[in-house]
């Protein structure tokens, strides 16, 4: 009786987040995977089976339709590339420099507060009004960094492309390079605060007697640094890493902000799309038949890939991390 | 406003040092006094020399040491103050100012009637903009708040069939 009393308690006190989880994310989920495989999938129609007219029916058969379709046509490799550059670029870069900023901001008394301030800036605000403002410096002209380039003797850069003509009157488009240069700056600026948060706080719980022994036997700054400090540093790394791989590879409110929603500059679309820009657009689109499905089977792809990922990572922190 | 941009810059030159080392620089025989209680040099011994030899050396390298850290925290600072530095300097620009081909790095004339045009501007309705945020921040923090709270206390402190199953999802 007491048992019973106690379990029917427990399922009322879940029952709200257990509803918005199942309305909001299980049920889309399951529904995603199903959609994907359902070809010619159009929502409009209702019914099942080949007609004489395909689009009459909801869908037309069950198969990998869908997934053939995104990997041979349209370029949905091209936004695959520039996913997993933006991936495995901006990730170890951002966990490697927050780490190296967290340890000098560790190693510091005077201004400590006014520094850690000034680095959790960015984490208050948004996104697309600070990449505008991104967008704004990297302008070729009368943009700040392209002025700073030429203070100190360069030439300036079309980084973003946007109304700039040759002399024959084409448009002239910047590389891919220059472009996702901007988008990574952009990325990692934005992903710091949050990092060096996590991380000064895990370098202010180590026991201070582990850097008295390292000093009482000798050992250079770079030693301790990576003997003690990363280690038992490390479940902190391991959560950095795994969530910003997530979030890395989820990446597309940077570029909506840097490069408008046609995610590329003015007349050449979609350069630096990315899989979730594509899953957008997807959806967006005039031919229902087009849509829904390819916007399925790619986030089911990209589903499997994060999750391959993840997987990978927590292999890796089991057996490294040292708790 | 040249006067005010150039006083910024001297008052982050002189402050950042000055609060970096406002400790009270002490002479060397000092510091060993306050280190060992006496002062070793009053013996006149190698021992002394040595010793306040091997601390000024320390001391040396901690000052580059701080130049360093600091130099690094700063530069870092500047790359994140940045963008946010260039928002603000350009709401405060006449639209020509903004169009200059070489931009200036501080409004040559500050235009304060920027906010009120973009805040009263026709068809810009931002009272009701700002409430709509207000909505969406207060609610779902609630909403979140009442969720989590709940779920949380289910389970640490109710056994139920399931529960381990339940917390993985």
């Amino acid at each position: 009786m007491e048992v019973g009393k106690k379990q029917y308690k427990a399922w009322l006190y879940l029952a709200p987040t257990l509803i918005l989880l199942i309305i909001f994310t299980i049920y889309p989920l399951i529904n995603t995977f199903i959609i994907a495989f359902k070809e010619n999938y159009n929502y409009l129609n209702i019914g099942y089976g080949k007609g004489p007219d395909s689009t009459e029916y909801e869908f037309s058969s069950w198969g990998l339709a869908n997934f053939k379709a995104i990997f041979t046509k349209g370029d949905f490799l091209q936004y695959l590339k520039t996913t997993m550059i933006i991936v495995f670029v901006s990730v170890p870069i951002s966990v490697v420099l927050s780490l190296i900023i967290a340890i000098a901001l560790n190693s510091i008394k005077a201004l400590q507060k006014f520094y850690q301030t000034v680095f959790f800036m960015p984490y208050v605000t948004n996104t697309i009004a600070i990449g505008m403002v991104f967008s704004v410096m990297f302008a070729t002209h009368g943009g700040l960094i392209n002025n700073l380039i030429k203070v100190f003797g360069g030439q300036p850069q079309n980084w973003l492309g946007g109304d700039l003509m040759d002399s024959a009157g084409n448009s002239l488009y910047p590389s891919y390079w220059k472009s996702m240069l901007v988008l990574l700056t952009y990325i990692t600026w934005n992903a710091l605060p949050f990092k060096i948060l996590i991380l000064l706080s895990g370098l202010q719980s180590i026991d201070k007697q582990y850097y008295q022994a390292a000093q009482i036997d000798g050992a250079n700054k770079m030693r301790i640094a990576l003997r003690i400090t990363v280690p038992l540093l490390s479940p902190q790394i391991a959560y950095l890493t795994i969530t910003s791989f997530i979030g890395a590879f989820k990446e597309y409110s940077s570029v909506v902000a840097i490069f408008g929603n046609q995610a590329g500059p003015k007349g050449y679309r979609r350069q630096m799309a990315t899989v979730v820009w594509y899953v957008y657009d997807r959806m967006k689109t005039s031919d229902m038949t087009k849509g829904m499905g390819y916007a399925a089977a790619a986030a089911v792809v990209l589903f499997v890939i994060i999750m391959f990922f993840t997987a990978i990572n927590s292999w890796v922190s089991n057996k490294r991390v040292h708790y | 406003m040249v006067l005010l941009r150039y006083f910024i810059c001297v008052l982050i030159i002189v402050l950042v040092p000055l609060a970096v080392f406002r400790k009270k620089v002490l002479s060397n025989r000092e510091i060993v006094t306050k280190r060992y209680g006496t002062n070793l040099d009053t013996t006149n011994t190698m021992i002394g020399d040595s010793v306040s030899e091997v601390i000024r050396r320390e001391k040396t390298i901690k000052i580059i040491k701080y130049i360093v850290t600091y130099t690094f925290l700063t530069a870092v600072a500047i790359f994140i103050i940045a963008p946010f530095y260039w928002m603000i300097i350009t709401s405060l620009k006449s639209t020509e100012e903004v169009n200059l081909p070489d931009p200036t790095y501080f409004p040559r004339k500050i235009i304060w009637s920027n906010y009120r045009v973009a805040m009263t501007m026709s068809g810009t309705y931002f009272g009701r903009y700002m409430i709509n945020t207000v909505i969406v921040g207060v609610f779902s923090t609630i909403g979140t708040l009442i969720t989590t709270v709940l779920s949380a206390f289910a389970f640490a402190r109710l056994n139920f069939k399931g529960r381990d199953i339940l917390f993985t999802v």
